[in-house]
């Protein structure tokens, strides 16, 4: 059965590796320099999957395991090319819940944090709430909005907010806090009111960790979207699985999955890459991972 | 002291800057009044540029600090061009030992803080910021972020943003303090230069006697306070060396004499070898 490519993933792997740092270290300079750096740091955990994907498919076949039970990588490629059409049909369904629920999640939660930074008192009343509404089972929840709101995407997409919008909570109320008390004294001394305070200095020192939330938040609001989508609806990556779990559709749901961590991690990289745009003058402290804007110079 | 009073009275129309009997307390982890500052009168007339020397811990931070305005004193009165009532926020310009340029801006957005956050015209700031610029030779700089830039360019960037506002005082709070000696002696030479025009009043906190007295034409001397009641100034020396004044100024006579008188001064203030506290 060893019709699909993966199925030699080590040595493939291997090769594709040494012929990504050959061309890292060859590379000048400019915008490609960029795309590969960011593709280029993705290179290893490409290996690894690609070899543990490789080290399924061997199992899979040496221990004659029911494709039901668990199919191996080859099988979900096959129902993934196959039925590839229903899969994005689904996989747009469940973006377009995610993308809508971070934005907002990324609003609502800088603009907490904004407010519990800016005073004390809205500080003690309102981080308590949001803490403690973290506690609740957002799995209880649920179903409670699809009465609330109807099955529509309206209840996916606030069921990605509450779950989203908590790390970008935290990290921003650390991030506006971090802000050097010199350089707040220093703006100070030049007449610097309040709101220039957080606008000039706390923001922009919030920064880095405001991307801290947004990356941890643009895989929560994943996990989200498929949750609302298992609770109740008609469409997207979650229901897709819901549905074929019963039907014995093993490899369907293993192909959703498949589909799902892709998005999830191209989320992930957007943020990154918006991540290098918006740190790109912060400077060797803000920017961790962007030595290349450094060597660009 | 009569007649100290009486000038002290008259300056307070003349003098650009006027401490006047300052003392400046702060409540101790154990919940004691400390004062860091007792009794401390000066006085920096437009134009004059004066040094304050004294010990690491004598309170020097803590009077810059009150002069800014980001505090206040418990007792005595600071006065700019004789008002005493009036917010120092935005008058004073003070410069610290931390350039405390913000990383993400440039050169030229960093200078021009100070007249953003008064709301001049974005063009108007930017080209007094590139004009003051030139002078302090940051002209070729101003694209730059201040991680490219070495240690004594950030801090001339730091005055630059200081003094863009044209305050009448100018505090420097151990401009130099965190520079290699080298750069130290090029920046003290240059501040003397870009200073000399303005009319400004300039107050120097340093422990270096030999940049007090390159810079100052009068040096008070800061002790750290202690359980007697004795003021914070304990000596007061004028400096008549001729400026400009060069690094071979410091051979002189002259400036060996005062550099002796100076030394005296502080080691008198000096609390002696502290004694090993019990646990």
């Amino acid at each position: 059965m060893g019709e699909v490519p993966v199925t030699g993933g080590a040595p493939v792997t291997g090769g594709a590796m040494d012929g990504g740092a050959t061309k890292r270290s060859t590379a000048k300079r400019g915008a490609a320099q960029v795309v590969r750096a960011t593709i280029g740091g993705w290179t290893p955990a490409l290996a690894l999957t690609l070899a543990l994907v490789g080290l399924w498919e061997l199992l899979a076949h040496a221990l004659d395991v029911q494709p039901w039970l668990l199919p191996a990588p080859s099988e979900i490629a096959q129902e993934l090319s196959e039925s590839f059409s229903l899969h994005m049909r689904h996989a747009r369904i469940t973006v377009q819940e995610v993308v809508i629920g971070f934005l907002l999640a990324a609003l609502l939660g800088a603009a907490l944090a904004a407010a519990i930074s800016w005073s004390r008192i809205i500080e003690r009343s309102l981080y308590p709430i949001v803490i403690a509404s973290q506690t609740i089972p957002i799995i209880t929840l649920a179903p409670l909005l699809l009465v609330w709101v109807g099955p529509e995407m309206t209840s996916k997409v606030i069921v990605v907010v509450l779950i989203s919008f908590f790390p970008v909570v935290v990290s921003m109320v650390d991030g506006l806090r971090s802000a050097d008390t010199e350089m707040a004294d220093m703006m100070r001394t030049l007449g610097a009111s309040r709101v220039q305070l957080l606008l000039k200095l706390r923001l922009p020192a919030a920064l880095p960790y405001l991307f801290s939330g947004l990356k941890v938040a643009a895989v929560t609001s994943v996990i989200g979207a498929v949750v609302g989508e298992w609770v109740g609806g008609s469409g997207g990556l979650g229901w897709l699985m819901k549905v074929s779990g019963p039907q014995f559709r093993t490899e369907r749901v293993f192909a959703a999955i498949f589909v799902l961590s892709v998005a999830a991690v191209l989320m992930f990289m957007l943020v990154v890459a918006a991540e290098r745009w918006a740190l790109r003058n912060h400077g060797p402290r803000g920017l961790r991972a962007g030595e290349v804007w450094r060597a660009r110079k | 002291m009569s007649a100290g009073s009486s000038r002290s009275a008259q300056l307070a129309q003349l003098a650009r800057l006027l401490v006047d009997r300052v003392s400046i307390g702060y409540t101790s982890a154990r919940g004691e009044q400390v004062l860091a500052v007792r009794d401390l009168s000066i006085e920096v007339d437009a134009g004059e540029f004066v040094a304050i020397v004294g010990p690491s811990g004598c309170g020097k931070s803590t009077l810059l600090n009150a002069i800014a305005g980001l505090t206040e004193p418990s007792s005595g009165a600071i006065s700019i061009d004789g008002n005493p009532g009036a917010a120092r926020l935005g008058k004073v310009a003070y410069m610290q030992q931390r350039d405390l340029l913000l990383p993400w801006r440039t050169v030229l957005g960093n200078a021009r803080l100070g007249l953003e956050l008064a709301g001049t015209d974005r063009h108007i700031a930017d080209a007094a910021a590139s004009e003051r610029a030139e002078r302090f030779g940051l002209g070729g700089a101003l694209g730059s972020f201040p991680w490219q830039l070495s240690g004594g360019m950030r801090q001339r960037v730091a005055l630059l943003r200081a003094t863009l506002p044209d305050s009448g005082v100018l505090l420097l709070d151990e401009p130099f303090g965190a520079l290699d000696a080298i750069t130290r002696r090029d920046l003290q030479q240059w501040l003397a230069g870009v200073l000399e025009r303005a009319g400004r009043a300039v107050l120097l906190v340093t422990h270096d006697v030999e940049e007090a007295l390159l810079l100052a034409d009068r040096v008070y001397v800061m002790s750290t306070p202690s359980g007697d009641n004795k003021p914070s100034i304990t000596a007061r020396v004028d400096v008549p060396l001729p400026r400009p004044r060069r690094e071979e100024t410091v051979t002189t006579p002259e400036f060996v004499a005062l550099k002796a008188e100076l030394m005296s001064a502080l080691s008198a203030t000096a609390p002696g070898p502290v004694p090993a506290e019990a646990p």
